[in-house]
């Protein structure tokens, strides 16, 4: 036992070292959000442009960024402190855009009354920011950070060891450690280290994110006449308070909007352009990038499609196969912690220090558990990055309904196959749908680990698919392949960004039509 | 003959032993009564309200329907939510058919009756509309068709009209009154909590005026003026006057 200790001291240095990067790339974050964030709502010119942006951006699965990033941070700052600053960005961009779109969101939601009364008074822009649009944005920017933080560790053991191309790099933390642990077979340190991990999550979650939500329920403007004609039982009262919700939330404001407005045809056509836009500028700049001029890559690129087209298929079934299993378990344990049992708020912390577990340093023991199957690994990874979106989306979104429809139930003693079909089903499916965009997306990002996993330390494929769209953007990204990897990630965002606009969207036009 | 009795209602936030919200309340409503509950606001009106319907667990004291305890919600007595409440999913019809959901009837039958009292209601050509294009008034009076469509004896009503627009709500009122006051119908007793004091003296037999936090009865004033009253009547004014100097601190 005594000769464990060095080990997990060890152990503990190294995740303190992760925890500083995080802490880091999280106080970044918030930096980043309240300023985008802020600006994107004050201003219309800089929102407009900006929003559909962040929009495509967090549909790209975060990976992709990684020889961007690493070319980047590490030309301006050489050697180790380059190399974690590319980490700890790139941690950032896998927490930031749910947390811009909360800011974006308050500000956006904020009572009319209070900006006027600002201007009334003469209070100035300084000013306005610290005494309005900062507060107001806090407690939104509150409900985010657990599911950023939840994120960002999901990535930190990718972050911390990567390879691009020729060149390899690491850090310390226990990112690394746990990869290397787990992917060698030491399973005894391995579990130590998963214990150490999980320890810190939770007393993070305990203490850091817990004062932190005190504090920013100071500002809560709950309860405030933020809208007369709005009650608890307003769905759209409830979707503008939900936890999770990036960009169909961003796509809601867009509707109500274009719900008021005359001329709102006419604005969604604007909107649905500025996507377009957003994806051609982001695709077309990656692709000067890595073309280095040369005549020759957009034949290259051509000559890609198929594959990248069939492995997108195999995906999509894959996706959409964990995703199914994914609702079969989160809609029975979302109705019964919302409407069947009184510690909701124990259930929640539970599912909040769970949902940081990632699933990849859970991912070696997967692989080892079930060796030899890389359909299994994959569909387990795309399950666990997929099932917490939709059960945090629909607690959220019933949160102010549920006093409620609880008394409406009980008064007229709705019970059994009733209270699933007229009450339970229906009053979670605008949290549903919300959930389910979130969750298909975080499904998409983990492609690149669920479908092909190698060991950093002996190089051995340890996990793979047959064919898959993360497997090609993988082995793309091994090899320094950049046509491929571009293509790849065009085919998958033009997917992503298609859906949305035809499936998701109109299922949310229903859906609001109706309960709004 | 009672209908309610509410004996001897205490209540107290289980998480805070210093919050007593009620201390002590007790009064009674008798058959075709039309009683209201009438108090500053925060001293725990819709809280009584809602352990009369069982919905709330009374730290002290109980609730008896014709003499048996009320523990929990029963289907004799229905409930008017003071924001309708109507679940915006379902169409007027089908947030109807709620009220009916414990009974053994047939589908054909809950529509039938369903249909039947949002025509009473003036609601006929909303019945497959959803509620979110229905104005505040309609709403609520799909509220009120939902809490008489299973023949309840007794409807409790928090605060049912106080959003609703005067001429909107004068209609419901007499609706509502009309419906207890037939004695062809199976409502025995209307229970409603209201901080409108001209309401209140317009539609009551018996105000239950109650004090601050923590709630005692102040006094329980009998209204024998005739229906339908006039406001501008001087006794009911004379009355009104009564009313909000018993409510004064």
């Amino acid at each position: 036992m005594l000769s464990l200790i060095p080990e997990i001291l060890s152990l503990l240095l190294d995740t303190s070292y992760s925890w500083v990067r995080m802490l880091l790339a999280l106080a970044a974050s918030i930096v980043i959000s309240l300023a985008v964030g802020i600006g994107a709502a004050r201003l219309k010119t800089f929102g407009k442009i900006v929003v559909p942006i962040i929009d495509v951006l967090q549909t790209l699965p975060i990976l992709a960024f990684f020889p961007f990033a690493i070319y980047v941070v590490v030309f301006i700052l050489p050697g180790i402190i380059g190399i974690n600053a590319a980490v700890i960005s790139l941690i950032i961009t896998s927490m930031l855009w749910n947390m811009i779109f909360g800011v974006y969101e308050a500000i956006k939601t904020l009572p009319v009354e209070l900006v006027e009364m600002t201007k009334l008074y003469g209070v100035g822009t300084f000013e306005r920011l610290k005494r309005l649009y900062i507060p107001a944005s806090l407690p939104r920017l509150s409900e985010q950070l657990s599911l950023s933080w939840a994120i960002g560790l999901f990535y930190l053991v990718t972050s911390e060891i990567f390879s691009t191309g020729n060149a390899n790099y690491s850090v310390q933390g226990i990112g690394v450690d746990l990869a290397q642990l787990g992917t060698s077979g030491n399973f005894l340190y391995y579990g130590i280290a998963l214990v150490i991990f999980i320890g810190f999550v939770v007393i993070t979650r305990l203490t850091l994110f817990s004062a932190f939500d005190k504090m920013a329920n100071r500002y809560s403007l709950v309860g405030y006449d933020t809208n007369k004609h709005k009650s608890r039982f307003n769905i759209s009262y409830r979707i503008d308070h939900s936890i999770m919700f990036h960009k169909l939330k961003q796509e809601y404001t867009g509707i109500k909007t274009s719900i008021s407005s005359s001329v709102s045809k006419h604005k969604e056509f604007l909107r649905k352009f500025g996507y377009l836009i957003a994806g051609i500028v982001i695709a077309s700049v990656a692709f000067l990038i890595y073309s280095n001029a040369n005549p020759n890559a957009l034949s290259q690129l051509g000559s890609y499609e198929w594959i990248a087209i069939t492995s997108l298929a195999a995906s999509f079934l894959r996706v959409w196969g964990a995703f199914l299993l994914v609702l079969a378990v989160a809609i029975p344990v979302s109705v019964y912690v919302v409407f069947m049992t009184k510690r909701k708020n124990s259930y929640l912390l539970g599912f909040q220090i769970l949902a940081s577990i990632p699933a990849t340093v859970l991912l070696p023991i997967m692989v080892f558990e079930l060796r030899n199957n890389g359909e299994a690994v994959a569909f387990m990874v795309y399950f666990l990055s997929g099932i917490w979106y939709v059960i945090f989306s629909i607690i959220a979104s019933t949160k102010y309904v549920k006093l409620n429809i609880d008394e409406v139930k009980k008064i007229f003693r709705v019970k059994g196959l009733i209270a699933w079909r007229k009450i339970y089903l229906l009053a979670i499916l605008p949290g549903l749908i919300t959930g389910a965009v979130t969750a298909i997306a975080a499904e998409w990002n983990a492609s690149i680990i669920a479908e092909y996993f190698i060991s950093n330390s002996t190089g051995a494929v340890l996990t793979s698919v047959g064919t898959g769209i993360g497997k090609l953007l993988d082995t793309a990204l091994y090899s320094g392949n950049l046509y491929l990897m571009l293509i790849t990630l065009i085919n998958m965002t033009a997917m992503i960004i298609i859906f949305n606009i035809v499936v998701w969207r109109r299922l949310y036009d229903k859906v609001t039509s109706v309960y709004t | 003959m009672e209908v309610i009795s509410v004996a001897n209602i205490k209540f107290t936030f289980e998480d805070k032993a210093s919050a007593k919200i009620i201390d002590d309340i007790s009064f009674s409503t008798g058959e075709y009564e039309f009683v209201s509950i009438i108090g500053p606001s925060g001293c725990g009106k819709s809280t009584l309200l809602r352990i009369i319907a069982g919905l709330i667990a009374p730290t002290a004291g109980k609730i008896l329907y014709y003499g048996n305890a009320v523990t929990e919600p029963i289907k004799d007595i229905s409930f008017v939510f003071q924001d309708s409440a109507l679940l915006p999913w379902l169409t007027n019809i089908e947030n109807v058919k709620i009220g009916l959901s414990s009974t053994d009837l047939k589908d054909n039958v809950k529509n039938k009756k369903a249909l039947e009292i949002l025509k009473r209601f003036e609601l006929n050509g909303f019945e497959y509309a959803y509620p979110n294009i229905l104005s505040g008034g309609m709403k609520q009076r799909v509220g009120v068709a939902r809490a008489l469509v299973s023949d309840p004896k007794v409807i409790l009503m928090d605060e049912p009209f106080s959003s609703l627009d005067e001429l909107t709500a004068r209609s419901l009122r007499n609706e509502v009154l009309n419906t207890l006051k037939d004695k062809s119908l199976s409502l025995m007793s209307v229970i409603m909590v209201s901080h409108n004091v001209e309401e209140v003296v317009e539609l009551s037999d018996k105000v239950v005026i109650l004090s601050n936090k923590p709630s005692l009865v102040k006094e329980i004033k009998k209204i024998d003026l005739p229906y339908p009253r006039n406001r501008h009547d001087k006794d009911f004014q004379k009355t009104v006057d009564e009313v909000f100097a018993k409510l004064s601190p």
